[in-house]
């Protein structure tokens, strides 16, 4: 007994001496991570301040690159400024932005429209995967810059031609993830269902299926929506007479650098923004997702 | 006389694995009665999973017939609730979603669903942890989730496939006490898979050895109704480890199993 006591006590003094120690690691660990966190947002601050700052030096104050080469920083916010409320080839600034956007948010509706339903039924039925398959395979390596001559003699120079390319460049992403979503439902959660009372193929679609496959879904969507991006430029460069990518290709003409870069600006910055919508809708509809990745 | 709850009769499955069929359980026969807590024991690979299969409907045997209350069970069904070794909980539903799951196929009110949900949950032990994610909880927890999200839906039979298997063994030990608990609490009839013998002796009203693949019974002891452990549903798990009476059953069980491990090779 008498032995047995300081032992105890021994190993009670080391299991608290244990603790103390995991909740200093722990504090220290949020600690840093509160560091590095703020640490990388100065970070990428000053990183867009080099650029920015980096670029102005070089084309104002040294002048080693002339403008009409690279325009000065000052030079494109002057022209953003400018085209804000005037008309350039045919429209203000806004009004290119806005031809472009209803033809990349078109285009892109309407492939996760028709996309994602044809990739579930494709995933889950194996005679309606059987009559799509082969066609869509056949079309699938056709890039979709391929289909714009074609689409400009079905649909002319206007709007619809470009939404059909990119519905084309969205819809196969779309399409893809979501088929594949499907086929990776796991087998023992369709036997948890089956087990648990869910009769009908559609409920096991519905409650499984589905929402297994949401989050390999969604990766397809923003994957459709950066190549829509990507397409809608190559798109109005090539044939059109209103868009971001028309203004760009004018301004080239008339040898305005400061309006090309102001138009690659505009489509970076709305590319993000949408690719971050996506991803805050993303969290909102799989929260057990995001969770795991973070 | 009284109806088997459950009845395999002259029962074999196969199952394909590299074109191969492969013969998984050949020739088997049971029956168990309402209320009964039935434990099958094997060597891995003996085709105790795929004997559970075929009693939940989830497998057909190629010769042989299940039947359930006389009815011949021909495929999946809400009447026998299967609790998995990796949980095969819904990820995408919180914890109380989950064990709702089954209910909305019943035609269950939504009040009432609140209800038994609630009572499950609390009979798991799991108050607080109604609006979790599966991925916010430990394994044990989880596979007390799918305890009640089987329990509360009410099925005739109970089949427990190594429910424990994933789980660490102080992990294990409590949640082998709190389903002894929870059946005595509330009598099931339940089919419950597992290859440790302490699991089977301590939870099983009969313990069935399987020999190794293709699976035939062995052995079926009674441990309830021969008393051969006495007063083991009113002890802990530790307090029946260490009767006497247990210890030689499982010398006898072990060494069962074990010689079908040694003279088939499957080492």
């Amino acid at each position: 007994m008498t032995e047995d006591a300081p032992k105890t006590l021994l190993y009670e003094n080391g299991a608290e001496g244990k603790i103390c120690l995991t909740n200093i690691l722990g504090n220290l660990m949020v600690e840093t991570r509160k560091i590095r966190s703020r640490k990388r947002v100065i970070l990428s601050v000053l990183s867009v301040i080099v650029v920015l700052g980096g670029w102005f030096v070089l084309t104002t104050v040294l002048r080693w690159v002339p403008p009409a080469f690279l325009p000065p920083p000052q030079n494109i916010l002057t022209d953003f400024f400018r085209l804000l409320n005037k008309s350039y080839v045919g429209h203000t600034l806004i009004g290119h932005t806005l031809v472009s956007l209803q033809i990349v948010l078109g285009g892109f509706f309407l492939a996760v429209l028709i996309g994602i339903p044809l990739g579930i039924m494709m995933g889950w039925f194996k005679r309606i995967e059987a009559i799509v398959d082969p066609m869509f395979q056949l079309l699938r390596p056709i890039p979709p810059l391929a289909w714009i001559p074609l689409s400009l003699l079905w649909f002319g120079i206007g709007i619809s031609s470009k939404i059909f390319v990119i519905w084309l460049s969205a819809f196969v992403p779309c399409v893809i993830n979501a088929y594949t979503g499907i086929r990776l439902t796991e087998p023992l959660l369709v036997k948890a269902a089956l087990g648990l009372g869910v009769k009908r193929q559609w409920d096991l679609l519905r409650e499984v299926a589905i929402p297994s496959a949401l989050p390999v879904i969604l990766g397809g969507v923003r994957i459709g929506l950066g190549s829509a991006w990507m397409t809608l430029v190559a798109a109005e460069l090539l044939a059109s007479d209103a868009g971001l990518g028309y203004m760009m290709q004018m301004a080239r003409r008339a040898l305005e650098p400061s309006i090309i870069i102001l138009g690659m600006l505009i489509i970076g910055i709305l590319g993000a923004i949408m690719a971050r919508g996506l991803q805050m809708l993303e969290k909102r509809i799989c929260p057990w997702v995001m969770d795991k990745e973070r | 006389m009284q109806q088997d709850k459950i009845f395999a009769d002259h029962v074999s499955v196969a199952y394909e694995k590299d074109d191969e069929s492969l013969l998984a359980v050949d020739d088997v026969t049971l029956s168990i009665q309402e209320g009964e807590f039935v434990v099958i024991v094997g060597p891995s690979g003996c085709g105790k999973t795929t004997f559970m299969n075929t009693l939940a409907g989830l497998v057909k045997p190629i010769r042989g017939k299940v039947f359930m209350d006389g009815k011949q069970i021909t495929g999946p069904s809400a009447e026998r609730g299967v609790v998995f070794q990796q949980f095969a909980l819904f990820p995408w539903k919180t914890v109380f979603e989950n064990v709702e799951f089954g209910l909305k196929y019943r035609g269950i009110p939504k009040d009432e669903r609140r209800e038994i949900v609630r009572k499950y949950i609390r009979m798991v032990k799991l108050e607080g942890f109604e609006n979790s994610f599966p991925h916010e909880l430990s394994g044990g927890m989880k596979q007390r989730v799918a305890i009640a999200r089987v329990y509360a839906n009410m099925p005739q039979i109970l089949l427990m496939d190594e429910p424990f298997g994933a789980l660490d063994a102080q992990t294990r030990t409590i949640m082998q006490e709190d389903l002894s608990e929870m059946f005595m609490m509330e009598k099931r009839t339940v089919v419950f898979i597992t290859h440790s013998v302490d699991e089977a002796i301590y939870l099983g009203d009969r313990v069935i050895i399987m020999t190794a693949r293709p699976g035939k019974f062995k052995k079926i002891i009674n441990v309830t109704a021969d008393c051969l452990i006495p007063n083991r549903r009113n002890l802990g798990y530790d307090d029946v480890v260490n009767l006497k009476a247990f210890r030689d059953l499982k010398r006898e069980l072990w060494g069962l199993i074990k010689a079908e491990i040694v003279e088939k090779r499957i080492l």
